[in-house]
């Protein structure tokens, strides 16, 4: 299935490769995130989901048993095309998405909204709900509140990150010289 | 299970170092002790990769007994050559994919390990089989490139070149503090390798650390007098 990349796209992949999140473990500060989700927007199904080159990785992921998918089915590949919320409010009737592979078989997804998550100027992947059933438009506060869940998200990669790469440092001034 | 084990004209003896910990789970380090004039580094080195998974087969029966008869449970040490090649990794995972118990396998800083793609996947599938990785001698010989920002370990082992003069640096125990509270937050587990007198494991302890391995709590000793000492309390 065709899908849309931004012009940035073969670097954003680079720099989400470099970050060392990919198929790492399961860790629960983005799973109180997706567990938030679920319970404030009344949704099956939560992801952190992260674009790499043919496939999506979920760093987290709630009301579904997988870790990966095809890129070619992600609905994050229209997501991470700008820094708004993406939404499909009924997918069975959206000429972009009817045919899809996730919605015409398992887990058969009629909603989509996601929250890109960006990093260093890239747009990695995204927060998102997900339902087998419509659902409503977000409204303002809803998008608003979902915008806010991602920024968290955004901030405890770069953490994360940040700590990570600091460890070899401290090393570093506690060898004996 | 023997605990000794002749390949390839060598014959290789199991010893052990326990690990003081908080816990009261009996945890430790399988060791292995080459017959042969190379120290084991350089045995392990030098081994081709036949070998390597033999021994390692060794290796998981005496974990596995150990734990099963003996509650006690050491890491094993995986030489990175043995996960170098797509074959070896799968042949790796099928193999500590039969043991029904958690282990622990240990892959050191000091040589070359796959791509970081790679790796955590590799580390991802250890984990999904139910055992754990361990990064060994982290901060040993520092060159500016260390796993630890990119590889997903889920414990590791500090080197005990981190602990040369601790005692008169205030500047070292203030870092090893802060490498403790960041092990912490990523939810890593820890040992500290080479503590060996009581000034250095008080300083270890108010930096955050729990978990030791040295001489100050355990010298290495050949795995048969545990397995012996046990049976004879077990009968």
């Amino acid at each position: 299935m065709a899908f849309p990349k931004s012009p940035d796209d073969a670097e954003r992949i680079s720099v989400l490769q470099s970050l060392g999140l990919l198929d790492t473990a399961a860790d629960d500060n983005f799973d109180r995130i997706t567990h938030l989700c679920r319970n404030i927007f009344d949704v099956q199904i939560a992801t952190v989901s992260l674009v790499d080159e043919q496939r999506q990785w979920f760093k987290s992921i709630q009301g579904l048993d997988v870790c990966e998918t095809d890129r070619d089915v992600a609905f994050c590949n229209y997501t991470i095309l700008s820094d708004d919320i993406f939404e499909v409010p009924d997918a069975t009737v959206d000429t972009q998405f009817s045919a899809n592979a996730l919605v015409t078989g398992a887990p058969f997804i009629r909603y989509y909204a996601g929250a890109p998550i960006r990093f260093d100027g890239h747009r990695l992947g995204a927060l998102c709900l997900i339902d087998v059933k419509p659902h409503k438009p977000l409204d303002e506060k809803q998008r608003s509140v979902l915008r806010d869940l991602a920024d968290i998200v955004e901030r405890e990669i770069k953490v994360q990150r940040l700590l990570r790469e600091s460890m070899p440092l401290l090393a570093a001034i506690i060898q004996p010289e | 299970m023997d605990t000794q084990l002749e390949v390839a004209g060598d014959q290789l003896v199991a010893w052990y170092q326990r690990y003081e910990t908080p816990s009261l789970r009996f945890t430790g380090e399988l060791l292995t002790r080459p017959d042969s004039l190379l120290g084991p580094e350089e045995y392990f080195n030098r081994s081709k990769i036949a070998v390597l998974f033999e021994i390692l087969e060794w290796h998981l029966g005496l974990v596995a007994e150990l734990h099963h008869d003996h509650e006690v449970d050491l890491s094993i040490n995986i030489h990175n050559s043995m996960v170098d090649a797509e074959i070896d990794r799968d042949r790796f995972l099928e193999l500590i994919g039969r043991e029904d118990h958690p282990v622990t396998f240990e892959f050191t800083e000091t040589c070359p390990m796959p791509p970081v793609d790679i790796s955590n996947r590799l580390l991802r599938s250890i984990r999904e089989l139910g055992h754990r990785s361990s990064l060994d001698d982290f901060g040993a010989g520092f060159n500016g490139i260390s796993l630890l920002a990119d590889y997903d370990f889920d414990v590791v082992k500090i080197d005990r070149s981190l602990l040369t003069d601790i005692e008169t640096q205030p500047q070292k125990q203030q870092a090893m503090r802060l490498l403790a509270r960041t092990l912490d937050v990523l939810g890593k587990s820890h040992v500290v390798e080479g503590v060996e007198n009581e000034a250095v494991h008080q300083i270890l302890l108010e930096a955050g650390f729990s978990v030791f391995q040295g001489y100050l709590f355990h010298r290495p000793e050949p795995l048969l007098g545990l397995i012996s000492n046990a049976r004879e309390e077990v009968g």
